[in-house]
């Protein structure tokens, strides 16, 4: 040019510009893929450590339910005693086990709450709090489980002298066995159960070799059963302490009505110290 | 004055910078930057969401880059004018007398001229340094508009 400046000088920041307005667009092309490529992931993320967890609660609920139904069966065959013992145990455990394995749902990594799936989060959170189990519960199934395991040990006649639901099935199945269409199939259930009924299973009373709880014996009836009741129980949560005292007076009770509610309740002692023992585990 | 604003929509999250240093902000600096101001997990922001400014952008947002442009097209313009306020063409509307009224309008319409041609050049140049600038300013609010969308989930 006649100005001594080139052309291409001038031309050349348009060019440029152009140039770089195309670069542009492509950048930010880029920067939206990976956005939202990052956004999936992080969904994908969420969701898969969602079930992770969900599959280690369960897992972890779940831990003792072979073992606990060899146990209850087992209770059921014994002495209403055993039946308690066990059904607490089972159950108690069962519960503490369910209580750690709902704790495990709440280790969501607490990041998502500061991005756009805090939503989910908080949906996740809520419902993980509302699977939690209160730490009462414990004590409260496993005295449940060991009542209704004494009580339907009973039933089926592990204290009566004639034998419960259990022993008179396995007689009348024995009886009626060989005849009719359905015989075949009584003598097997018949042959099932018998062994059970020899080696005495089905008695009344039978003996089970438990230790003596230090606390049971002539000084623990009257007014210091309750208060060594009361002790063992010492520091418990709030929801012990009304059903520790109703047992207490229901043994106290039973004490003064001729001693009945005091066997039962040296019946259950054993019981109650294993809860005692599960509260430590 | 725009420069400032976008320098100024930065400021919160690197502190004080000047034009040129946006070419030192890398992806990983932005990631770093844009996560803590938006209170997310670095982890939430890798580095690779974050497209940086080159060096080629930024000038393209720079004023003096039009420069040569206006300062050919004025000088072009300015022989224009010279030629026009003093050439046979003045002579000719003088008539030999150069207080006439005729020579005036004659050097008052050159003046017109080149008063135009000049303005379209400096609108021109000023138009491409806009849109110099908003490239820069585009990504810029692209950052801020990726860790908004990790962060509160827009768009």
């Amino acid at each position: 040019m006649a100005n001594g400046i080139s052309p291409y000088q001038v031309a050349g920041p348009t060019t440029r510009l152009i140039q770089q307005s195309k670069i542009k667009e492509s950048k930010e092309k880029q920067a939206d893929v990976a956005t939202k490529k990052q956004m999936g992931e992080m969904e994908e993320e969420f969701y898969a450590d969602m079930e992770k967890l969900g599959i280690k609660a369960s897992d972890a609920a779940g831990k003792y339910d072979e073992q606990d139904s060899y146990l209850s069966i087992l209770g059921l065959l014994g002495n209403p005693l055993l039946s308690g013992i066990l059904g607490a145990f089972t159950s108690g455990r069962k519960t503490k086990q369910k209580r750690k394995a709902m704790k495990g749902l709440l280790d969501i990594d607490e990041r998502y709450g500061k991005t756009f799936l805090r939503g989910d989060y908080r949906d996740y959170l809520s419902e993980a709090r509302s699977m939690q189990v209160d730490e009462g519960d414990i004590f409260k199934n496993a005295l449940t489980g060991g009542f209704s395991s004494a009580m339907l040990s009973k039933m089926l006649g592990s204290s009566r002298p004639e034998g419960g639901i259990l022993r008179k099935t396995a007689q009348k199945f024995q009886d009626v066995g060989g005849e009719g269409k359905w015989g075949g199939l009584f003598k097997g259930v018949g042959k099932t159960l018998n062994p059970f009924e020899q080696e005495g299973l089905f008695q009344p009373n039978r003996k089970i070799n438990i230790p003596e709880a230090p606390m049971i014996g002539p000084q623990t009836r009257g007014v210091q059963f309750t208060d060594r009741l009361r002790g063992l129980w010492g520091g418990s949560k709030n929801l012990l302490e009304p059903l520790t005292t109703g047992v207490s007076q229901f043994g106290q009770q039973g004490f003064n009505q001729g001693g009945k509610g005091g066997q039962m309740m040296e019946s259950l002692m054993p019981l109650l110290m294993l809860l005692q023992m599960l509260e430590g585990e | 004055m725009f420069q400032q604003s976008i320098l100024e929509s930065l400021q919160s999250i690197f502190g004080e910078m000047g034009w040129s240093q946006l070419t030192s902000l890398t992806p990983e600096s932005i990631a770093s930057g844009f996560a803590e101001h938006y209170g997310l997990n670095e982890q939430d922001l890798p580095p690779g969401m974050f497209q940086s400014i080159s060096p080629e952008m930024l000038q393209a947002g720079s004023y003096k880059t039009y420069s040569p442009q206006l300062q050919a097209k004025g000088q072009s313009l300015l022989s224009g004018l010279y030629g026009g306020l003093g050439g046979k063409e003045a002579t000719k509307a003088a008539g030999g007398f150069a207080g006439g009224s005729g020579f005036g309008r004659q050097q008052s319409g050159v003046k017109d001229v080149y008063g135009k041609e000049m303005a379209g050049a400096i609108g021109d140049v000023g138009q491409q340094y806009s849109q110099g600038l908003g490239l820069v300013s585009d990504l810029v609010n692209q950052w801020h508009e990726q860790a908004q969308r990790i962060s509160i989930g827009q768009g």
